[in-house]
């Protein structure tokens, strides 16, 4: 299992990186497509919706489960990840080069992990 | 863990309704408990969240036999229902789902009944061989949802029918369905019925968790708001922008000889709307069919509109071309 060190994460198993200019990209994590299985559909918001800090704006699908993905931060969506709706798989194959969307405007944030702290948190899971 | 134990049997035969009370079961299920849903649809075809409509269903037929199709918040693949099937839902918090022991409480059922079933790889349930029962799971925040089709006398003749694949040639994002060898269990067990069933159930379901189930408080627990939840949710399932209108984008193409010459239509189709149109012959006036493209970009995939935007089309040099096209158009529609 995979936890980089320059990203955040969220109890609920997305993670978010920051941007020098302000916006972050989100994705789920290595555990999350682990537990979740092969993933076969992601189902995205549109550039210019707004995403509120844990709630959701996205859901995956996999083995005839759809799963809610929430955000870790308070925006504006500026740009969506095309490339997962054609290859969903990608999620599963390289989670941390998928991101869902890039988030602009940001105004606020869920409560945040370090990677160690994920880890140990995920350990507990 | 679960220290609280409810059924809820519904009294309504729709779909729409049923969904939505399900989904409100779902949100509303504490920490520490869990509910047993009971629900029966009137023939009905019901889609996986991901799926598109037209590639999976054939609507012609099910419309013109007073069916419904009703997309659901659950992945997975095509089912039918009727009355010879029953629906088994179980909606419980995060924390204490637990897909294999919930799933134990229908075999446990079924094995008082006599009949030894086996769970798939896909978590589904299968006799012989042959599968009875498809399961599929939703997860809203912390709320789970786990349910299930458990065929006893389902049509099979309308349910090859209405979930035969498309015969158009129909790319498409979105799940597919999975094919499988499918069994009504009351063939091989004809005692079997409904309301034994239920009964089976409810007694399973006490035995797994040690805990005599309660009847589902519905007027306590039912609030305003979560009463106006589900009539809000039930309109959502019934409309055409949930069923039809998601964004599954998909191109189909079909091919028709008339009287008048050879034709071919493709379409591209996004959000349940005609993004593109495509128009080949040899035998019509390229002005006219130039026409009717502009005038099809739009609107949306569904007979009502389409046969507006003929009406408003000049008849063009034969006015058998505008009326088959327009047939060809509509046949697309609904195969």
């Amino acid at each position: 299992m995979n936890f980089p060190k320059n990203l955040m994460y969220t109890k609920t198993h997305e993670w978010v990186l920051f941007a020098e200019d302000g916006s972050a990209a989100v994705g789920i994590t290595d555990y999350a497509q682990d537990q979740l299985g092969d993933l076969v559909f992601v189902n995205l918001p549109e550039k210019g919706d707004p995403v509120t800090a844990g709630e959701s704006f996205a859901d995956v699908e996999s083995v005839k489960a759809v799963s809610d993905v929430l955000s870790p931060v308070t925006g504006e969506v500026a740009e969506i990840n095309e490339l997962l709706a054609d290859e969903p798989q990608r999620m599963n194959q390289a989670p941390y080069d998928s991101w869902f969307v890039k988030v602009q405007n940001i105004t606020d944030r869920a409560e945040l992990m370090d990677a160690e702290a994920y880890q140990a948190y995920t350990a507990s899971c | 863990m679960i220290s609280k134990l409810y059924v809820a049997e519904s009294p309504s035969f729709s779909a729409p309704e049923n969904l939505a009370t399900e989904a409100v079961l779902t949100g509303c299920a504490a920490p520490g408990e869990i509910i047993l849903f009971l629900w029966q649809n009137e023939k009905t075809v019901v889609i996986g969240k991901n799926q598109n409509a037209w590639k999976e269903c054939r609507l012609s037929p099910l419309l013109r036999d007073g069916g419904t199709l009703v997309r659901r918040l659950s992945g997975g693949g095509a089912v039918f229902h009727d009355l010879g099937n029953l629906n088994i839902s179980f909606c419980v918090s995060r924390p204490e789902e637990d897909i294999p022991r919930q799933t134990r409480v229908i075999l446990n059922a079924l094995r008082s009944l006599g009949v030894q079933a086996s769970c798939t790889g896909r978590n589904d349930l299968e006799f012989d061989g042959r599968k009875f029962s498809g399961h599929a799971f939703y997860r809203q925040g912390a709320a789970c949802c786990q349910h299930a089709t458990l065929m006893l006398q389902v049509d099979q003749a309308a349910l090859e029918k209405y979930l035969c694949v498309s015969p158009l040639k129909l790319r498409s994002r979105g799940v597919d369905s999975v094919r499988a060898r499918v069994v009504n269990l009351a063939d091989r067990f004809p005692a079997l019925t409904v309301p034994a069933l239920r009964g089976a159930l409810a007694q399973a379901f006490g035995e797994e968790y040690a805990l005599s189930p309660a009847p589902f408080p519905w007027e306590e627990r039912l609030t305003d708001a979560l009463r106006a939840r589900r009539q809000e949710m039930q309109t959502r399932f019934a409309s055409w922008e949930w069923t039809f209108g998601r964004r599954i984008p998909f191109d189909l193409a079909k091919q028709a000889r008339f009287p008048w010459g050879g034709a071919e239509m493709q379409l591209c189709v996004t959000g349940g709307r005609i993004r593109d149109c495509k128009f080949y012959t040899d035998a019509l006036d390229p002005l006219w069919t130039e026409g009717m493209e502009r005038a099809l970009q739009g609107v949306r995939f569904a007979p009502q509109e389409i046969r507006a935007v003929f009406s408003s089309l000049p008849a063009g040099e034969d006015p058998r071309m505008r009326e088959d096209l327009e047939q060809m158009l509509l046949k697309m529609t609904e195969e």
